[in-house]
């Protein structure tokens, strides 16, 4: 039976707004249960609280207004223009009536008012440094803004959080957490758990030393940090650690599975996303690639690049954790999306996470011990046969394999099966829907010089789609998958790799962006087209979906191409030199023929 | 007086009165005799800076500056080719700060404020010299700049662009 919202928002932190601006939930139609994620979202349905939606990670709305019988009736009631360009990969934020919205460089805060039509309340400018432009390896993105208690919270390109006063913009507090000399950079979306402001650096390709820090929300200081690479103390491995392969148990893995020193630019770093489960108390986020693409430059697994933790919020310490991919050898960051669902297996309901893994297999885990219960290839897999799952290790291709020698036909590239763009779920279709890439490659490694605050890379790459090297129709998807089954329910071919996110609704509705500038809805069960609608610039943001103060639902959704994905359209020449963007701008150089730069927010609603 | 000179100019200017009050304190300075140009008007008549690259029409230095380019990290940046990415390309027509080889010696030299680093104090002149002739050697005034290109949001003094921002 429905659990009335209000009631619950009393028990969780944070729900602690007035009963009028609650009212927004019981107006339009709104399914009163609670999201089908394990637990109930700390924010009133109507609202987007955080980018994923939830602590799951499901970006599923239960707002009905807009479904299958309407949506073709969709149209825009107004935008916004962020006069930023490049990559737009934010969510927008809904809190009460204001939205919230951070721009790729320089980082402005928007805060609209939702009662008048999106005006402007206020936006707050941090002044990142412009140097930081030069660390950034793959556009200077911003892929969102966190809120708790009256405060939005979010990064700078220059390695700085930031705390604003939710109501009037005002700076609260502001942290330097790292150096752009050594290559630092930052471009994820916190996420505030349990009053800490949990925060990560990137700068994989710059050999930096990835770590997780968590800030006190009220005054920014450093609870806790945790390093990816290195000895246990620093990785925040303790007595309480307990991985459930056994070859992960040995001390220091840290430091032991790297030639000696290496793991000082190890990677590891912390771009991607983070899901809690407030039942278990653990959080869970993934780390990205070791540092040097190279693998030749650096012998052994190189933990704990490419792997997923499980920590314990208040302190930092690692409950497990699990290495996706050890010693990558194709820049498989392991920092994609989390989904904590409750999944019947084997005929019982397993605690687990769903993981569309960058390296190309779907991870099903049991999320209280770290096992991976099946991994199964969503998309060409070429570089591993499968994954064992009594060691939890790829079974390699040898064929594949990079370092000094050249290895051609690897699938995916680079980028993964998919990279950060999430998905979403639907606890009505069961299915996971999935936005990601098509591509293979040729990847060689070579000598590497490395030299602070420039690029430690050492790979010649060349991707190209999976379809054919001359291949320019399909080069993306939009996957339905269903985890349950662990099979693909149908697909959409996209012209491009699907770099935007996706959210699901309880109208039955899926709505995600392509980078050829449409904006789509699709029926939750079949895949068909609904709607689309052409923006003015390619779509790489992650849409959302709230209840306005007049009680009807909205849909909003940044446009603005950049990105990796979008490097081809932002003013570089991969036919005069095909490895620029690490050999992504030459998959997609017909990109600047089909959107230019942009940056403007869209929302649409029924008439 | 000496402890205010932290430029060659000025300890040329000063040098001899250094030299009556702290000879110990004359210091030459080898990895910066030659300088850079970019302004016509020189203060003191003094003309021992340089417009032109050294190495012009060199094919060895240009093998040489081919190879620092990438040893440098140049190539991480700007593409192995100069076809840009996180750094701007070189292939075209269009040179944000200026496309005479003073300028791009100076641009690597002392870095430039979106995201180039200062190169100076780690290589020698000679070396930035040679980088900056392969550089130029990559240039094509023929070929323009590919659309959505950086020196489009500098030029029109966009946030963080030369005219805008901090």
């Amino acid at each position: 039976m429905a659990v009335p919202l209000l009631a619950l928002c009393t028990l969780l932190p944070g729900c602690d707004r007035q009963p009028g601006q609650d009212a927004a939930v019981t107006r339009g139609t709104v399914e009163s249960r609670p999201s089908s994620a394990t637990f109930p979202t700390p924010f009133p349905e109507g609202e987007w609280g955080m980018a994923a939606k939830d602590y799951s990670s499901t970006r599923f709305s239960s707002l009905a207004e807009i479904n299958t019988s309407n949506v073709a009736g969709l149209r825009e009631v107004w935008n916004f223009s962020t006069g930023v360009l490049r990559g737009h990969e934010a969510a927008p934020l809904v809190i009460g009536n204001t939205m919230y919205l951070v721009t790729p460089y320089p980082n402005i805060l928007y805060a609209l008012d939702l009662a008048k039509g999106g005006a402007l309340k206020w936006k707050y400018e941090p002044g990142p440094s412009r140097a930081s432009q030069g660390v950034a390896c793959c556009d200077v993105v911003n892929r969102g803004v966190a809120y708790e208690d009256g405060r939005i919270f979010f990064n700078t390109l220059d390695v700085h959080t930031v705390a604003v006063d939710a109501e009037t913009g005002k700076e609260l507090w502001k942290v330097k957490l790292g150096d752009i000399n050594l290559g630092e950079s930052m471009t994820m979306a916190p996420l505030v758990v349990k009053g800490k402001v949990l925060v990560g650096n990137s700068g994989g390709e710059f050999g930096v030393r990835g770590w997780l820090t968590a800030l006190d929300a009220a005054s920014g200081s450093i609870a806790w940090r945790a390093y990816h690479t290195g000895p246990d103390t620093d990785v925040l491995i303790g007595a309480g650690f307990m991985p459930f392969y056994e070859a992960d148990r040995s001390p220091n893995l840290g430091v032991t599975t790297w030639s000696p020193d290496k793991w000082k630019l190890g990677g590891g770093t912390t771009w991607g996303w983070i899901s809690y489960d407030p039942d278990l108390d653990l959080i869970y986020y993934g780390t990205g690639n070791p540092g040097v693409w190279n693998p030749g430059l650096r012998p052994g697994d190189n933990k704990w690049a490419s792997s997923i933790f499980a920590r314990d919020p208040d302190t930092g310490e690692a409950r497990w954790a699990y290495q996706w991919t050890p010693h990558d050898e194709h820049d498989f960051d392991g920092v994609n999306e989390q989904i904590l669902l409750d999944l019947t297996i084997g005929g019982q309901t397993r605690k687990v996470l769903v993981r569309p893994e960058r390296n190309g297999f779907m991870y099903v885990m049991d999320r209280a011990t770290g096992q991976v219960l099946s991994a199964d290839p969503y998309g060409p897999v070429t570089w591993a046969k499968s994954i064992d799952l009594r060691t939890g290790r790829p079974v390699l291709n040898e064929e594949m394999r990079t370092g000094n020698r050249l290895a051609t036909g690897v699938c995916p590239a680079s980028p993964g099966m998919k990279d950060w763009q999430p998905a979403s779920w639907s606890p009505r279709t069961r299915i996971l829907y999935v936005p990601h890439n098509h591509l293979c490659m040729d990847y060689q490694g070579v000598e590497a010089n490395y030299i602070a605050g420039t690029p430690y890379v050492g790979a010649n790459v060349r991707m190209y789609s999976a379809a054919g090297r001359n291949d320019t129709t399909h080069r993306g998807n939009l996957t339905a998958w269903d985890p349950a089954a662990r099979k693909m329910a149908w697909q959409i071919p996209e012209k491009f790799p699907v770099w935007s996110g996706t959210v699901a609704t309880a109208g039955d509705v899926v709505f995600y962006g392509t980078m050829d500038r449409w904006f789509k809805a699709i029926d939750a069960r079949s895949g068909k087209l609904l709607w689309q609608k052409q923006l003015p610039s390619g779509v790489i943001g992650q849409p959302v979906t709230y209840l306005g103060p007049d009680g009807k639902q909205y849909v909003a959704v940044l446009s603005g191409v950049g990105g990796w994905a979008g490097a081809a359209a932002l003013g570089i020449m991969p036919e005069e030199d095909p490895g620029i963007a690490l050999g992504f701008a030459i998959a997609v150089k017909d990109l600047p023929q089909h959107t230019p730069q942009g940056g403007s927010l869209h929302v649409f609603a029924l008439p | 007086m000496c402890s205010l000179c932290r430029s060659a100019a000025c300890l040329l200017l000063f040098s001899a009165a250094c030299g009556r009050d702290e000879p110990t304190r004359r210091v030459a300075m080898p990895a910066h005799q030659v300088l850079a140009m970019t302004s016509d008007l020189q203060a003191g008549g003094d003309t021992t800076f340089a417009s032109r690259n050294p190495f012009s029409g060199n094919q060895q230095a240009l093998a040489e500056g081919e190879r620092l380019f990438i040893w440098m990290n140049c190539a991480g940046c700007h593409g192995a080719k100069g076809g840009g990415a996180i750094g701007p390309p070189f292939r075209d027509a269009d040179w944000i700060y200026g496309d005479d080889p003073a300028s791009i010696f100076q641009s690597i030299q002392q870095g430039r404020p979106n995201g180039m680093p200062a190169f100076g104090l780690k290589m020698a002149d000679q070396d930035i010299w040679r980088i900056a002739l392969y550089v130029r050697s990559l240039g094509d005034a023929t070929r323009a700049p590919p659309q959505g290109g950086p020196t489009e949001s500098i030029r029109r003094g966009q946030p963080g662009g030369a005219a805008g921002g901090q």
